[in-house]
């Protein structure tokens, strides 16, 4: 029903936007009756024809959000969205658009589909957003992701901004602003 | 109000006369929302930092709140307690029209108490008592390029921004300084936010601007007829602008109280009596003011 | 005591609409029907059509009804009604050329193929305030009809559609290339959907420029005439007409005729540029929905203005120029000043009693000092 999806849509971004404002915190996203996946679901509720797309993963994923969205798939470099399926860029998050100094703005969002989402030991977060520091445990991204990450936002304002969805229907948010430290339980990630 | 509430109150109206026949639920087209909904999230990002958007007309004017009007209704939930405020007012002719627009297409409850509300829209204030890290302040801006006191073209503008060149602001502050031995500013007081990007906070005066340093809540500014949304996030530093002997001050009350509830540690309207001339002043935050005044006459 | 309400503002509003709605109803004449608006205020209804920046002469004239002849605000609500509208789709360009022409007039040649056709225009009436008008029956009507018709030529022979008379000049090398040739856009810009950015791309300037308030735009067009711009234009052609309206079948995606949308249309010949060494003539282009002029051709002034190499006063500075003609975005700011500004006032008067303070400190030092 076409009004179910609209007042879904409005539910969904404010757990978005809880999230993108207390970066590294998880929230469980409404879970309420949809028509297709729980990455689906959450990017409907920004994504339609102005923006671009592409997925590190299969084409069945592609095929999906080109149909729930209207969106158009791109390749990599132009892409607004990047939905990493499996939990990694394969490498190619310095390829993903950073924005320019007028415009930062520009910047991509990457979707990383993973297994779980916790807030215990794992990767230490600071900045905006965060009371002090906070930890974020993800299991399910690739390691390697961490240092790609750092790097692609190491000149604040350019850069991109990370959202998290697990298994669960959990999500987390790390934007560029967001400094992303180690602790003790780093090598647990390698 | 649940949802499930407000599904079923929609399939009564959709048997009655709905009161604007035809519109979806919260106004705007799902691209508009959309479109703001991703400048949201870069602004949240990008602390600070003006995102141009494309801003659609609404049936209020713009200059009276289009661009607040706009994010609000992009982030609203049928189960949403709304306030909306101007000057600190919940009963003047902005706040009225807005909130009667946003309760009928979105189905929201109305408050004026700050704490009971879980999105606030406001013109020039913020409500004096702490939000939570649950609520979300949406501000309403007029002109949201703090350099636009010193640069009138966007384009000279967008590339200070850009090289964080803010000299030309620092150089306005230090000649008001020898002007008139204090900088002038009063609303629109410019700030530092994350130690990067200057910003206007929007016409609030120099009392609300401490409120925005480390709050614990999120806020939203938005600005319709300039076609752009800024972000400060919670636990954010937020700096104004000022010399190590020239320090930023607020206004000041100091031996004055509000005629209806005593406050001394409120921002305070002041009114000459028609009558008498006398100067009275009152809380501009009115609902505030009202918790105050029932509290001492319960 | 004097107190300030805090509640009855809804009140107050609620009774200051109705009072508006009233002061329109009030009187003894015949409510306005939408149609009469519609035909018998025709331009009113396209100005307001092209600033609202909907193509719509019923709602135009609902809107016009409806606020009282404002036509700031008339084109508001046109506006705001179009910001609701699900948008289906895209038409496909159109050709000018096809128009099917009402008007067309050319100031650059004494005589043009086709011919100047004058069409309706007040251009040559004496402006003189016509007091039969105020006696107007449908018998006086009829009469005036008949008058007209009967003394009227057998039916001339008159095309439909007319060629360009800048394809004249094309054709000779006197006038430089189309513009979209020479900055192609792969998809035209969405002012509605995308803020400005400077520099802006030409569909973006078009656009904006095409749902300008006619007299702001005037107004800066009329500096650039008066000697303040160096572009001394000259008007090579003006047509009115209908320009069919042509999208993609919905269902098996061929091009498709769905109605027809009326126009005016300005193109103007301004002093020479030579991108390529070769001096040419410029051109100034001007376009917007109804029977509009004045507007179509300080569009094509303000066009041709804001491309000037160095910008020499506020006509030709494009920044300037797009942000200051949009009329819905001035009026609500304009009308905005009247909103409760006592927050920022009394922020104000604080900083001003404190620099009264320390000038008078100030003063009082100086005098012990001498």
């Amino acid at each position: 029903m076409h009004i179910h999806r609209t007042i879904r849509d409005h539910f969904t971004f404010r757990v978005l936007l809880q999230g993108m404002s207390h970066p590294g915190r998880v929230f469980p996203l409404p879970g309420l009756p949809g028509e297709g996946s729980a990455a689906v679901e959450l990017l409907g509720c920004l994504m339609d024809n102005e923006v671009g797309f592409a997925v590190i993963g299969d084409r069945d994923m592609e095929r999906e959000i080109a149909r729930h969205t209207d969106s158009r798939p791109v390749s990599l470099e132009d892409a607004d969205f990047i939905i990493a399926q499996h939990g990694t860029t394969m490498g190619r998050l310095a390829h993903f658009r950073r924005g320019s100094l007028e415009y930062p703005d520009t910047g991509a969002t990457v979707l990383y589909l993973v297994e779980v989402l916790s807030e215990t030991a794992g990767v230490v977060l600071s900045g905006p957003g965060i009371d002090g520091t906070t930890s974020l445990r993800i299991s399910g991204l690739d390691p390697g992701e961490w240092q790609l990450f750092r790097e692609v936002n190491s000149e604040f304002p350019l850069g991109v901004d990370a959202i998290f969805l697990d298994r669960s229907g959990n999500i987390a948010c790390i934007p560029r602003s967001s400094r992303i430290g180690v602790n003790e339980r780093w090598d647990m990630l390698r | 109000m649940l949802m499930r509430e407000w599904l079923q109150k929609e399939a009564q109206l959709r048997n009655d006369e709905t009161p604007i026949a035809g519109y979806p639920f919260g106004f705007m087209d799902e691209g508009a929302k959309k479109e703001i909904r991703r400048s949201i999230l870069k602004a949240v990002a990008i602390p600070g930092y003006q995102v141009p958007y494309g801003s659609r007309e609404m049936p209020i004017a713009r200059g009276w709140g289009t661009g607040g009007l706009q994010i609000t209704l992009s982030l609203v939930k049928p189960d949403d307690v709304l306030k909306v405020i101007d000057q600190g007012c919940d009963g003047s002719v902005n706040a009225v029209n807005i909130k009667k627009f946003v309760a009928t297409v979105a189905g929201v409850t109305i408050t004026t108490d700050t704490r009971a509300a879980t999105l606030i829209q406001t013109r020039h204030r913020i409500p004096e008592e702490r939000m939570s890290g649950r609520q979300i302040l949406v501000l309403q801006v007029p002109y949201p390029e703090a350099l636009r006191e010193v640069e009138p073209s966007e384009m000279e503008t967008r590339r200070m921004h850009a090289e964080a060149d803010y000299s030309r602001m620092w150089l306005f502050l230090y000649e008001d300084i020898v002007k008139y031995g204090e900088i002038t500013i009063s609303y629109r007081y410019p700030v530092t936010v994350n130690g990067r990007y200057i910003m206007d906070p929007s016409p609030i005066p120099r009392w609300d601007v401490p409120k925005l340093h480390m709050a614990d809540t999120l806020f939203l500014f938005g600005a319709g007829r300039e076609k752009r949304i800024y972000a400060i996030p919670p636990h954010t530093t937020v700096e104004p602008l000022e010399f190590e002997d020239h320090k930023f001050r607020t206004e000041n009350f100091s031996g004055k109280a509000c005629a209806r509830c005593g406050a001394t540690d409120t921002y305070l309207d002041e009114v000459i009596d028609n009558a008498s001339g006398e100067r009275r002043f009152f809380c501009s935050d009115s609902g505030y003011c009202d918790k105050r005044r029932l509290a001492w006459n319960p | 005591m004097g107190y300030v309400a805090v509640k009855g503002g809804n009140e107050a509003i609620e009774r200051a609409c109705l009072l508006f709605a009233h002061e329109r109803t009030k009187g003894s004449s015949a409510p306005l029907g939408v149609d009469q608006i519609k035909e018998q205020l025709y331009l009113a209804a396209d100005r307001v059509m092209g600033e609202g920046s909907l193509y719509a002469p019923d709602l135009a004239a609902l809107a016009i009804k409806q606020s009282a002849g404002d036509t700031f605000e008339a084109a508001f609500m046109l506006r705001a009604f179009r910001a609701t509208q699900q948008r289906l789709g895209y038409s496909l360009p159109s050709s000018t050329e096809k128009m099917r022409v009402v008007r067309r007039i050319s100031s650059a040649f004494k005589d043009i193929p086709g011919g100047q056709i004058l069409g309706a225009t007040s251009d040559y009436t004496l402006r003189l305030l016509d007091f039969d008008l105020l006696k107007d029956d449908a018998a006086r009507r009829r009469a005036f009809r008949e008058q007209i018709f009967s003394s009227l030529p057998a039916d001339a022979e008159i095309p439909e559609t007319f060629p360009k008379v800048i394809r004249i000049l094309r054709r000779e090398g006197l006038l430089e290339e189309t513009l979209s040739a020479a900055h192609p856009e792969e998809r035209a810009f969405d002012i509605t959907r995308q803020p400005l950015t400077f520099p802006v791309s030409r569909s973006a300037k078009l656009q904006a420029l095409a749902r300008g308030e006619t007299g702001g735009m005037l107004a800066l067009a009329y500096s650039s005439m008066r000697g303040y711009g160096d572009i001394h234009p000259t008007l090579g052609e003006l047509r009115i007409g209908y320009l069919p309206l042509t999208v993609p079948h919905p269902a098996t995606g061929e091009p498709y005729v769905a109605g027809e949308v009326k126009v005016t249309e300005a193109e103007v010949l301004a002093r020479m540029q030579g991108s390529d060494g070769m001096p040419r003539f410029s051109l100034g282009y001007g376009i917007c929905f109804g029977q509009n002029e004045i507007k179509a051709i300080s569009m094509a002034i303000l066009d041709r203005c804001t491309r000037t190499e160095k910008p020499n006063c506020p006509a030709e500075d494009p920044e300037f120029v797009l942000y200051h003609i949009d009329g819905i975005e001035a009026m609500g700011f304009c009308n905005h000043w009247k909103l409760p500004h006592y927050v920022d006032f009394l922020s104000d008067l604080d900083r001003l009693r404190k620099a009264q303070e320390m000038a008078r400190a100030g003063k009082q030092q100086e005098r012990r000092r001498c």
